[in-house]
């Protein structure tokens, strides 16, 4: 990773796939190996999926989110007669400092969901603007996306380096990822750089079957996650993944992916 | 004009039964732009756009939302009712305070005999200034009068105080706006409760401040809205993007219709 001396790049990953197959997790995962491998490198989270479930896998309580900001800008822009476009500028960066959670090693923001009625593409570049300017100040942005990448492109950010499809071994999940490659391989939504899959819960036995259907999608391979009991377990008590030990298989196995992209060095 | 001049009263008058149990130190400090930045130990001055300052590299944080902060400015044509270059901190400062999250109170009095309404929010947005202060990050939230800072722990270690802070401020003020002939700054981080008596003054000052910009556009006898600002500096009102925005519409009318 990143030494003090060395000058730092800033990596954008964003992790998507079907509902399901066990995507956040991964994130999670990844997430937690990044915090213990950190060295000095600053770390956001950004949970981008609706379905939200990111913040409950590493533990995290959630006061306030992008969503409810967003609500409040609408509202404000609505209502207020003299509101004046620059101070409404100046609540953004305020509001938005006041959704980050800062933690032990990471940070995290969740985007939410809106309640406010209607589109508003100008409130959602707004708001994206926001996410960028703040993810600048950091050296690896993590999101965690849904199965479309609308999502991200229209609220998080428009041009990630790495696009991480999960899926598992079901055809709904693979169906997902080649519809993901077609839409990434376009480069209108989410430009990126890099693009792969990572098949997950595989059994032992199932591997060959997993890479045959990992070839056709054409996407490179990053590693397969092994089906991993003490993670199940994590998952169903509710216990933050952040604890997980070192040793469990489905953590060595995301190191290794993490090591594949060149984003960790763990000895 | 004197719109403010009752509030300056008021705040003078909470600083004296305030001064009754917290410790209030006064910094006198010069009034010349170029003496106010000498000593400073962190750089001041237009750089790059500031990066937020992460918990992990915060030495002393001002103003979180969970505790209190207050921010506002209070001008006036009387330089009798200011003290220039007079800081006043109420509460601890920032050297004793490292590792600390405490309560905010930031008080900009402003004097200038050519100061007006319309000028309130060029003002106000001036306090936005920490991409002009090294280590030295700022939020603003104006119609709520709060304001939450972080002073980082590089800035904290070259010795960054809040004399430090009001003299950037101070001279940062009279260079970007020369309509300023006096400047006093009050600081306060004694405790919640103190902050939220200031809160009462805050509130009717942003009030006054929105009826008297609400006059900036007049109705003509036609029944037009005009602008009747006699700031004549456009780069220097924040409806300026509005104004831009209708005459590129203007510009591309006209550019159609001379197609056509």
């Amino acid at each position: 990773m990143s030494d003090s001396s060395q000058p730092i790049h800033r990596h954008l990953i964003a992790v998507v796939g079907k509902g399901g197959v066990g995507k956040t997790a991964f994130t999670a995962l990844m997430t937690t190996i990044l915090v213990r491998n950190r060295y000095k490198a600053r770390i956001l989270a950004i949970d981008a999926d609706p379905a939200t479930g990111l913040p409950i896998a590493l533990g995290v309580d959630v006061r306030r989110n992008m969503g409810e900001v967003r609500d409040e800008i609408i509202k404000t822009a609505r209502t207020a007669k003299n509101e004046r476009k620059v101070e409404l500028a100046n609540m953004l960066d305020y509001m938005v400092f006041e959704t980050l959670i800062e933690l032990d090693g990471y940070s995290l923001i969740a985007m939410g969901r809106s309640e406010a009625d209607g589109c508003f593409c100008p409130v959602n570049d707004l708001l994206r603007a926001a996410i960028e300017d703040l993810s600048s100040s950091f050296d690896i942005v993590l999101i965690d996306g849904e199965a479309g990448l609308e999502q991200i492109n229209r609220k998080v950010m428009r041009n990630v380096d790495t696009l991480i499809t999960v899926t598992d071994l079901s055809v709904r999940g693979f169906q997902a990822a080649n519809t993901i490659k077609k839409i990434a391989d376009s480069g209108k939504v989410v430009k990126c750089k890099k693009l792969g899959l990572v098949v997950n819960r595989v059994k032992p036995g199932e591997e060959e079957l997993a890479s045959k259907s990992a070839k056709e999608t054409g996407l490179e391979l990053l590693g397969f996650v092994p089906e991993d009991e003490n993670l199940a377990r994590y998952d169903s008590t509710g216990q933050p993944l952040l604890e997980i030990a070192n040793t469990s298989p489905s953590i060595v196995a995301v190191a290794e992916v993490l090591r594949k992209l060149e984003l960790v060095q763990i000895k | 004009m004197e719109t403010f001049d009752t509030y300056i009263e008021r705040l003078r008058d909470y600083l004296k039964d305030i001064e009754k149990q917290a410790p209030v130190l006064e910094i006198e400090c010069p009034s010349e732009i170029d003496k106010l930045l000498q000593e400073s130990p962190i750089r001041i001055g237009s750089q790059e756009k500031a990066n937020i300052i992460l918990k992990e590299d915060t030495a002393v944080e001002l103003g979180n939302p969970s505790l209190a902060s207050c921010a506002f400015i209070l001008w006036t044509s009387n330089l009798q009712l200011l003290k220039d270059g007079r800081i006043t901190l109420v509460g601890p400062d920032i050297p004793e305070s490292i590792g600390q999250s405490l309560p905010f109170a930031q008080i900009l009095l402003i004097g200038g005999s050519e100061i007006k309404d319309q000028h309130h929010l060029v003002l106000e947005q001036h306090q936005l200034i920490s991409n002009k202060i090294e280590g030295y990050m700022i939020r603003l939230a104006p119609q709520r009068h709060r304001m939450w800072t972080r002073v980082s722990r590089v800035a904290a270690e070259k010795g960054f105080s809040f004399e430090t802070l009001g003299k950037a401020l101070m001279a940062i003020y009279k260079s970007e706006l020369r309509m300023i002939e006096a400047s006093e700054v009050v600081f306060i981080t004694s405790s919640k409760e103190d902050i939220r008596e200031l809160e009462k003054i805050a509130s009717e000052v942003n009030e006054i401040k929105n009826i008297a910009l609400a006059k900036r556009f007049g109705k003509t006898e036609d029944g037009f809205y005009e602008c009747i600002s006699d700031v004549a500096d456009c780069s220097v009102c924040p409806e300026q993007l509005i104004c831009d925005e209708i005459r590129d519409i203007i510009r591309l009318r006209r550019k159609s219709k001379a197609s056509t």
